[in-house]
């Protein structure tokens, strides 16, 4: 029998684009130009994900869809950026909170998708809330999966942050 | 009898809201949290909070509206109500005014990015 834990809440980001700097290295002053042109161009990230790999630095970022042709044409043009960066299909952070740095509550979000066999891209965990990145396609299903394990409060199923 | 005054943190953004409870917690308040403006409304009826830092854009009911519907309310009109405004200037893509917050009647309002020395300030001012 699967365990249930009590959450008091459950937030969907929208529909986002995933901006990958994965397969090729980037070095710290081409990161520091991307983060710059999101600045300037007063685009939010929803999410970001970096770390230091041997040659460089690796990051996922997610961005509001409707932001994505503006990071695209902000990354098209800056040299060497272009070719170092993915745009995959639509994304969407799914996030259960608060976690109170229970490992359980990791440990039934990832059986509960794994079991409804929906495409996990990442999770991640933040001082509150435990995030799992998943295909904007498969939101509902995700939802349902992950409802199915942990506790909301009556009315308290997922809400658009 | 706990003598703690209490405090309604609402805010839908799970992190701030932690993090906010936290540095209250370690001031000597109790807590309470909410994540929406209609999870804001069951915790103010349940828990008759002394103060509530109330977010502006949130999901079901805005800030804006739970606090109007509140000062409005004989019952809960007394409940101190800061706002926390993240508008104009701030964020490009919100629909809401200065004008928005100066007619929900907040008793104080503190800008997003929120300078935590000067939210503390105004919670210490109004629960001693």
């Amino acid at each position: 029998m699967i365990e249930n834990i009590p959450v008091e809440g459950m937030a969907s980001s929208g529909d986002l684009v995933r901006v990958n700097a994965l397969k090729v290295c980037l070095s710290a002053e081409l990161l520091t130009r991307f983060l710059r042109g999101l600045v300037e161009n007063r685009i939010n990230m929803n999410l970001f994900i970096g770390g230091e790999a041997e040659g460089g630095i690796q990051f996922t970022c997610c961005v509001a869809a409707p932001d994505g042709g503006r990071v695209k044409a902000m990354t098209d043009s800056i040299a060497h950026l272009k070719a170092c960066v993915e745009f995959s299909a639509p994304v969407e952070l799914l996030s259960v909170f608060p976690h109170r740095f229970n490992l359980k509550v990791l440990g039934l979000g990832l059986m509960a998708l794994g079991r409804a066999q929906i495409p996990l891209h990442g999770f991640c965990s933040s001082l509150s809330a435990l995030t799992f990145i998943t295909d904007h396609t498969d939101l509902d299903q995700a939802s349902a999966a992950l409802e199915g394990c942990f506790g909301l409060p009556p009315d308290r199923s997922r809400t658009h942050g | 009898m706990d003598d703690k005054k209490l405090i309604l943190v609402v805010d839908d953004d799970p992190d701030l809201v932690e993090a906010l409870s936290m540095k209250l917690a370690s001031e000597n308040y109790r807590v309470a949290k909410a994540y929406d403006g209609l999870q804001a409304w069951d915790k103010i009826k349940q828990e008759r909070p002394h103060l509530i830092i109330l977010d502006v854009m949130m999901p079901n009911k805005n800030g804006y509206a739970v606090c109007k519907e509140l000062k409005n309310d004989p019952q809960y009109k007394n409940i101190t109500v800061v706002l926390l405004t993240a508008v104009g200037e701030a964020v490009t893509s919100t629909n809401y005014t200065h004008m928005d917050g100066k007619t929900a009647l907040a008793d104080e309002f503190i800008p997003k990015p929120i300078d935590l020395d000067s939210l503390m300030e105004i919670v210490k001012d109004y629960t001693r």
